[in-house]
């Protein structure tokens, strides 16, 4: 094909050091190389293009060609799938069930079919903690006061609520502030990388409560997708299985290497004992799954029960 | 090239008087065309962009502007600056001054300010000698201490714009405002002494204690509320946005309650001016968003960036540069155009170039204050003529006479001095 | 203009009370956030329903705005000139040129609105369609366009108004 393209590619989360921003130029730059440069690929960073509601709306509608997202619930409630707490149990779990064969893929895929939306992979960030300052819990009790900013993606601020926290929604862009002033205790269901890299002057303790993976997907917009023949389709397709085997081989290593970095600059580690886990396991899992079957469909929860596996 | 011819519509739209509102969407209408890109599908960009919980404060403190006037608070407010200075003619001026200031840090906004302010102070200040332009000129520019002093809603615009946290923003033209606020004051000191016949008589130091201090007691649920607004934000019991909520929530019963001067009537205009104000802010927003979205995506700051960086070698420079573009798109635009088409083309310059985000919100905030009383586009000294009741040909000279001696210097010291804006987010901890 | 008139009444008749409510229920909400987060029983969604309603709260506004010919503009055509004539010309040619913006914005805005109606969009605690707020554009935009035929029905009789005048009323 000679046809020439100049397509946006874009995340509403990760700047330009971040390990996201490293595989928005990477998948850029795999496509413009086999590409021979045809096909332009241009990259914006966390914010250049908006929040997370709006970026979403422009995929679906083309103007935004291709992301890098935390899949979005406002089309389709559904989506939250991939949001289900306790739905994979340990790193071994985790990239089987949200890998290339895995099962969580054959749940959303058709569903980005159906908003319109070409699914690649899963782009796996890591497991979620409770980052807090002052105090920390590891249990229902222990959490009761604190509260915690949470995502308003479903079914996340009800898992905290299970938990024993108090889920507050705030901006991204506020979070700072309202750790800093005491408006809430901290941040919830973020791999340690972000409080890490953007609290840790204000958070004391992150405590690995594993409640949700967190793992963020490779889109397009259909239109643009099928809009391309077949060569074209294999360029950007082979570069996005690049972008997400080598995030499969980092992922844990570059968790790792953030928890080790948050531990020197004076961030307490907390792993909750398999005890403390099982008892939030029980929890969040009466209570959050029922509430998922009805907001999902029990078609999707079904696949859920089949699947997930038995705390350790 | 689509950019130039999109910002040249604007500039003749808006001279030839086209609503603010419709040059824009005429600038985004052009850009469309220009880049190729769908305009319609591009609305969802303005609507979700208004969409923020963070610029609900903007109403609110808007709304809470309107209730002080209603509701006898700004009246109490100048009568208790007006007993500290003691009533003197120097004293006068100082007070409208000082007035602003503390009225701005309850209101988010110079337009408040001036309606209350001045309809309360320019005929009292008369009787004292001073002429009404000059008055009205004070006012103007007095006013705009409203978004220096926080809350500020040009501010939250920015923060939200930028990307920046509000609280932040908010600390960083507190420097500036207290600065403006003395150079006014020292400016007004010599206008009366060189041409007003030198002060009048102070009332007595007895006289003055005891008015002060039973002014002051009136003024209490007042001077409260900043104590309320600014420490629930700083303090951590609310976001700037619950601060807002509390400060109408508290303005209705000091108006209804304390100092009986608020009615059913007045809270339903107070609500409605707000709405009217603030949607004529956020309907503007929507195409400004919109139209910096498609430059984004075209890369203009980028290219912006480069060109300044290549054409001037000297950070300093490229300062002053971007100071006189800033002064001259604020004669040109009003206060909410220059924060949503111009803060984000010039955040990446000043990136480059080692100015903190914070501290450039300093610097487009003290450049408003010149470019909101600048003609041609000049609402605020607009405003101030209408209620000083005098023509724009009685205010320009004493206007460009704050502008030149007291808001230039204001913003070059901003500028170039960076912990005038810096100090205070650096010290409770926003910045490192 | 006789049924314009009414017309025009009419909307202000509802559109001020909608204001009202819509402006303290936000004030309210707010409060209502503060208080639950102290006392420990933070209510989730309130913020979801406080954007849909604030929404309309900005565009009804904008649209009385619209009425009151209060939409911040530069009097620049009045500072260079004292020719009422040149002042006439400029008004109808600043008019016209409004209200074929407003048409193109009624598309925008429609098209957006139609999106969100047909591909369901919706909040993410209450689950409520976005396109409840989205439509508020749309409406503003349908507003913008009769007030700005009522401004050039009157530039082109002749009447000289100004921004803010009071007079600003349909007969
Ligand atoms: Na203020
Ligand atoms: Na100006």
């Amino acid at each position: 094909s000679d046809k020439k393209y100049k397509l946006v590619l874009t995340s509403e989360a990760g700047d330009r050091e971040s390990v996201l921003g490293g595989a928005l130029r990477d998948w850029a730059s795999r496509i413009e190389e086999s590409s021979d440069g045809r096909i332009r690929v241009n990259v914006f960073y966390q914010g250049e293009l908006g929040g997370q509601q709006e970026l979403f709306d422009q995929l679906v509608k083309g103007n935004v060609h291709m992301m890098i997202t935390w899949p979005q619930t406002s089309y389709d409630q559904r989506i939250g799938a991939n949001y289900i707490p306790y739905l994979v149990m340990g790193w071994e779990d985790a990239i089987e069930s949200f890998g290339r064969e895995g099962w969580v893929r054959d749940v959303l895929e058709p569903i980005y079919q159906d908003i319109g939306l070409k699914y690649f992979g899963p782009f796996p960030e890591g497991f979620g903690g409770i980052a807090t300052k002052g105090r920390y819990a590891t249990s229902y009790e222990e959490a009761q006061g604190l509260k915690v900013r949470s995502q308003p993606i479903f079914p996340l601020p009800q898992t905290l609520q299970a938990m024993g926290f108090q889920a507050v929604p705030i901006d991204w862009a506020e979070v700072y502030t309202s750790i800093q002033t005491g408006v809430v205790d901290g941040d919830s269901s973020n791999v340690i990388y972000w409080d890490y890299e953007y609290f840790r002057d204000q958070l004391d303790y992150f405590v690995q409560s594993s409640h949700n993976f967190s793992s963020y997907s490779l889109l397009m917009n259909s239109g643009t997708w099928e809009e391309m023949d077949d060569e074209d389709r294999g360029i950007i397709d082979s570069a996005a299985i690049a972008v997400i085997d080598q995030q499969f081989e980092n992922a844990k290593a570059e968790d790792d290497k953030w928890i080790a970095a948050a531990q020197e600059a004076g961030m307490e580690y907390i792993v909750p004992t398999p005890e403390q886990k099982a008892a939030w396991v029980e929890r969040v899992r009466a209570e959050v799954w029922p509430q998922a079957e009805e907001a999902l469909g029990k078609e999707i929860m079904d696949v859920v029960r089949a699947n997930a596996s038995v705390p350790e | 090239m689509g950019a130039l011819i999109a910002i040249i519509a604007v500039v003749v739209l808006m001279m030839i008087g086209v609503p603010v509102v419709f040059s824009f969407a005429t600038m985004t209408l052009i850009l469309s065309i220009a880049y190729d890109v769908d305009i319609s599908s591009l609305m969802t960009t303005g609507f979700w962009s208004v969409n923020s919980v963070i610029l609900v404060a903007l109403p609110l403190f808007v709304m809470t502007g309107y209730l002080m006037q209603s509701g006898g608070i700004a009246r109490r407010l100048v009568e208790f600056v007006e007993a500290l200075v003691g009533r003197s003619r120097i004293g006068m001026g100082t007070s409208m001054v000082v007035t602003c200031g503390i009225f701005g840090a309850i209101s988010g906004t110079a337009s408040a300010a001036v309606a209350s302010v001045g309809s309360i102070m320019i005929d009292p200040m008369e009787k004292h000698g001073y002429a009404r332009g000059y008055t009205s000129a004070l006012l103007g520019i007095s006013s705009l201490l409203g978004l220096l002093i926080p809350p500020s809603i040009t501010m939250i615009l920015y923060a939200v714009v930028t990307r920046q946290s509000v609280a932040a923003c908010f600390l960083a033209t507190v420097g500036p405002g207290i600065l403006l606020m003395i150079f006014l004051s020292l400016l007004n000191r010599l206008h009366v002494s060189r041409k007003l016949g030198g002060d009048t008589e102070k009332a007595p130091w007895g006289q003055r204690l005891s008015e002060s201090a039973s002014a002051g007691w009136r003024a209490i649920p007042a001077l409260l509320l900043p104590v309320i607004i600014l420490g629930g934000i700083y303090g951590g019991f609310a976001t700037p946005t619950e601060a807002a909520a509390i400060s109408v929530a508290l303005a209705i019963p000091i108006g209804l309650f304390v100092y009986r001067e608020q009615t059913l009537r007045g809270i339903g205009e107070a609500v409605i001016n707000a709405a009217t104000t603030t949607g004529v802010i956020m309907i503007i927003l929507v195409f400004s968003f919109v139209a910096s979205r498609i430059l984004t995506l075209e890369r203009v700051p980028q290219d912006l960036t480069d060109l300044l960086l290549g054409t001037f070698s000297n950070p300093l420079l490229i300062l002053l540069v971007v100071n006189i573009f800033l002064i001259l798109m604020g004669m040109i635009m009003d206060d909410v155009s220059v924060i949503a088409i111009i803060s984000p083309l010039m955040v990446p310059v000043m990136a480059e170039i080692g100015v903190d985000p914070i501290h450039f919100a300093a610097i487009i905030g003290t450049s408003i204050v010149i470019g909101a009383n600048s003609p041609p586009m000049a609402p605020i000294l607009f405003m101030a003529c209408r209620v000083g009741r005098v023509g724009m040909s009685e205010v320009i000279s004493p206007a460009f006479y704050f502008m030149a001696f007291a808001a230039f210097p204001v913003m070059l010291i901003t500028t170039y001095y960076s912990p005038l804006a810096l100090f205070l987010p650096r010290l409770l901890g926003f910045i490192q | 203009m006789h049924i314009l008139g009414k017309i025009d009444a009419l909307l202000v008749r509802v559109i001020h009370p909608v204001l009202i409510v819509i402006g303290l229920a936000v004030a309210l909400m707010l409060v209502i956030g503060i208080l639950t987060r102290m006392f420990g029983a933070p209510v989730f969604g309130l913020e979801e329903i406080m954007l849909l309603a604030i929404m309309w709260f900005y565009m009804l506004g904008a649209a009385l705005a619209s009425r009151e010919r209060s939409h911040l503009s530069a009097d620049f055509v009045r500072v260079i000139s004292k020719n009422p004539k040149v002042w006439r010309v400029a008004a109808l040619i600043s008019t016209a040129i409004s209200l074929v913006i407003a048409v193109l914005f009624s598309t925008w805005a429609w098209a957006l609105f139609s999106f969100g109606l047909e591909r369901g969009q919706s909040t993410p605690v209450f689950g409520i369609p976005w396109w409840i707020s989205q439509s508020s554009l749309f409406v503003a935009s349908v507003l913008f366009i009769v007030y700005l035929v009522r401004d050039l029905i009157h530039e082109i009789r002749g009447d000289d108004w100004q921004s803010g005048d009071p007079a600003a009323e349909v007969e």
